[in-house]
């Protein structure tokens, strides 16, 4: 599974469920939903809001729910989840909640909304960190060089360009140390 | 596999609750909406329930609710989609009341009920007014408060109707928050004629926290609609209950591959008896198929990517001091567990309760047993 | 050296919009299937690894054992054995692409070698940036490359315009996929200010 496949999975699992992505900072969490709006599908009509009600009075579209507070907004779903019942939502309502915020406390004492969500609460960034080290050796045990020294092969034009080898070269990009 | 037509995991809408009458319904194993009705046909007139998220209390509600009809005026209220439960005060859980129990009567039994009635109940015109063109104005709406509403609705049903009694399921109680507010609720409640049988979701904190006295009346009956159990010959007849859900639900009745036998036994499992959990797993290994491969059927890596995914959502479950005593008081009664912490174990399924030879003993969630034994940060 | 120089710059300026580029290139892929020239399944594949300071956008392949990497693409009326490669990398710390390849390498119908690509020069690894080879015209930070393969001499080297990648993807697409116009002609002239 790829973060991709995982954000698909908790969008399109419930139809009309609650979906939460967990972000690591606010800054990436625009990138993130920049991201989901890009997999909704056409009619799915994304629409941002800050607002619970506004989430549960739009049934036709997929909501991505951005709360200032999102204690509070976590407690208003709780409260409110079965609101989203009636009228039967066409589309999801997606939750954006920081890693380490107080949504995820909040989440923890929220048992009715903590059941709907279990296993469509998806922390894409996590699933796409690499771990540059262990992968750093296995690149040097598979082409018997370092990240660096294959890059500076590349980058010299000792290496033909193809689409593997373009492949490996964003990749060891990657691994690169800055 | 390929023969089959791939389904569309969608209409297992974990969430999803059935409705009453809905032909998705299978009969649960043990303590089940028809076991609910037969208590209330024996006699038995006020019936608390409880059990954990995902077990299944709204469609055995709702069951039960069609289950009655046939001797009964069976009126479910699902509170929980018409307000927020954390701002329910008592007068607005009785003008809810009010309200489903005119629109049920008039709509579904298609009972006759006075103008007056159902004006100050739904706050809309009957249809005899729409037709002939009346306009109620504001002054012809009676005031009154949600207890009286619910009262006088209740009455005049009982005098209309050919049925003897009424009874009334309500749904979604289990979310009240602890306090002076909820006490109201059920002072309310325990207001209403002894003539209404009263089958209602109790609140968690009531269901989980212990405590013996009545929280509506004498002689209530506690039914608790549990995890079931995942091992030995119940284990089985669940295993084929969860299965059967997942057909009817899917569309799919008698139409299972072969093939996802095995697939099928490890969600149960996994799911640790709790129906929404199995639902939930089979629709994400689903999904994953669709989006990985675009195959309709999954196969044992997607239920394992499934399996991850509800195992790191219930590590995020766990608060601080959590582990340690979920540990220590597994296969025991939980007695030792702080009030607050044991409500929200019980609650949200990371603690079970199961029942050995008449006692009750806490067993940890499978899907969390794993999380806890593998913590990640 | 005006043309050269302005054009330079416009690619430097053109390296911004990183967080809307994956949603660009993947709707752009998704058509792709939508027409039956890849596996529908690419939605979810063109996704990302992230390390460090960088991400990196790309096609995960269907069968990871495939021993010819890129994502095949079928039912293209000049090329047979045909594959795609969609890479970037961007940085994680601003709204900036560092990178951007986009080839499709395959055989023509008599049977000749044949590749394409468009190249966005990256800019971080060398005190050069992305100044490569002599100079703006020669070696342009945003060019494209046709030929049998890609180093295959005289290397053909065509400077793009400032259309940023995800258009770039879609001129490489228009080569082989007949269809594949997102600019057709009565809609630029619908367009066009009246004079």
């Amino acid at each position: 599974m790829n973060p991709t496949q995982a954000l698909i999975s908790a969008l399109e699992r419930d139809l009309g469920g609650v979906a939460v992505i967990w972000c690591p900072d606010l800054g990436l969490r625009e990138w993130l939903l920049d991201e989901v709006e890009g997999l909704a599908p056409l009619d799915a009509m994304p629409l941002r809001t800050a607002s619970v009600d506004e989430a549960i009075k739009t049934p036709d579209r997929m909501v991505l729910l951005v709360p200032d507070d999102e204690r509070a907004a976590v407690e208003e779903l709780e409260g409110r989840r079965d609101q989203l019942l009636d009228p039967p939502r066409s589309q999801s309502v997606v939750l954006f909640l920081l890693r380490d915020g107080d949504g995820r406390i909040a989440l923890a004492n929220a048992p009715s909304l903590s059941s709907w969500v279990r296993g469509s609460d998806v922390d894409p960034d996590r699933v796409a960190e690499v771990d540059v080290t262990s992968e750093r050796a296995r690149f040097d045990t598979e082409m018997g060089q370092s990240v660096e020294d294959w890059l500076a092969a590349w980058r010299a034009g000792a290496i033909p360009r193809n689409g593997e080898t373009f492949a490996r070269a964003y990749w060891a990009a990657l691994l690169e140390r800055s | 596999m390929a023969d089959e037509p791939a389904p569309d995991w969608r209409l297992l809408a974990p969430h999803r609750p059935l409705s009453p009458g809905d032909d998705a319904y299978v009969a649960r194993p043990t303590g089940g909406g028809d076991a609910i009705a037969t208590w209330v046909n024996a006699g038995g007139s006020t019936i608390l329930v409880s059990g954990p998220t995902g077990v299944g209390k709204s469609t055995e509600l709702a069951h039960a609710a069609q289950a009655l009809q046939a001797t009964r005026v069976a009126c479910l209220v699902q509170v929980d989609r018409m307000a927020n439960m954390h701002r329910l005060d008592a007068d607005a859980l009785m003008r809810h009341v009010a309200a489903r129990l005119v629109t049920f009567v008039r709509d579904e039994v298609g009972l006759s009920l006075s103008r007056k009635l159902a004006f100050a109940a739904t706050g809309t015109p009957s249809s005899l007014d729409i037709l002939l063109g009346t306009k109620l104005g504001s002054q012809e709406r009676v005031q009154a408060s949600g207890l009286s509403l619910a009262l006088a609705a209740l009455a005049e049903i009982e005098r209309v109707s050919s049925q003897e009694r009424i009874a009334l399921l309500i749904d979604g109680l289990e979310k009240l928050l602890p306090g002076p507010g909820t006490r109201e609720i059920f002072d309310a409640l325990a207001q209403l004629p002894e003539s209404v049988d009263l089958i209602v979701v109790i609140p968690w904190h009531a269901a989980f926290g212990g405590g013996t006295e009545s929280i509506l009346r004498a002689g209530e009956r506690l039914h608790r609609v549990a995890a079931l159990d995942t091992m030995g010959e119940q284990g089985n007849i669940a295993a084929e209950f969860f299965i059967r859900v997942l057909a009817r639900r899917l569309r799919v009745v008698d139409r299972l591959p072969v093939s996802m036998t095995p697939l099928l036994e490890i969600a149960f499992m996994a799911s640790g008896g709790i129906p929404r959990i199995f639902l939930q797993l089979m629709a994400d290994a689903g999904t994953y198929a669709r989006a990985k491969r675009g195959a309709g059927w999954p196969v044992r890596d997607d239920l394992s990517e499934a399996i991850a995914d509800q195992e790191a959502s219930f590590r995020r479950a766990l608060l601080p001091g959590d582990t340690q005593a979920i540990m220590a008081v597994q296969h025991t009664d939980g007695r030792e567990l702080d009030l607050e912490r044991r409500v929200r174990l019980l609650a949200q399924g990371i603690l079970l309760e199961r029942t050995w030879n008449g006692r009750v003993s806490l067993e940890i969630h499978p899907l969390v047993t794993h999380a806890v034994l593998n913590p990640r940060s | 050296m005006k043309a050269w120089l302005d054009l330079y710059q416009q690619h430097r300026d053109g390296r911004s919009g990183s967080t809307d580029l994956g949603t660009a290139l993947r709707r752009r892929l998704l058509a792709l299937a939508e027409r039956g020239h890849c596996h529908r399944t690419i939605q979810g594949r063109f996704t990302r690894h992230d390390g460090g300071p960088r991400r990196e956008l790309y096609i995960q392949p269907l069968d990871p054992n495939d021993p010819v990497k890129g994502e095949p693409l079928v039912d293209l009326p000049l090329l047979v054995n045909a594959r795609l490669t969609v890479l970037a990398l961007l940085s994680k710390k601003k709204d900036h692409v560092h990178q951007f390849t986009a080839m499709i390498e395959g055989t023509t119908r008599v049977g000749a070698r044949w590749a394409a690509a468009v190249h966005l020069e990256e800019d971080y690894a060398t005190p050069h940036q992305d100044r490569k080879g002599s100079g703006a015209c020669g070696h342009a930070a945003f060019h494209c490359h046709v030929g049998p393969t890609l180093d295959d001499e005289p290397k053909v080297r065509l400077p793009l315009p400032a259309v940023g990648p995800a258009d770039a993807l879609d001129w490489l697409l228009s080569i082989v996929v007949p269809t594949w116009e997102p600019a057709p002609w009565p809609a630029v002239v619908a367009a066009l200010p009246v004079k």
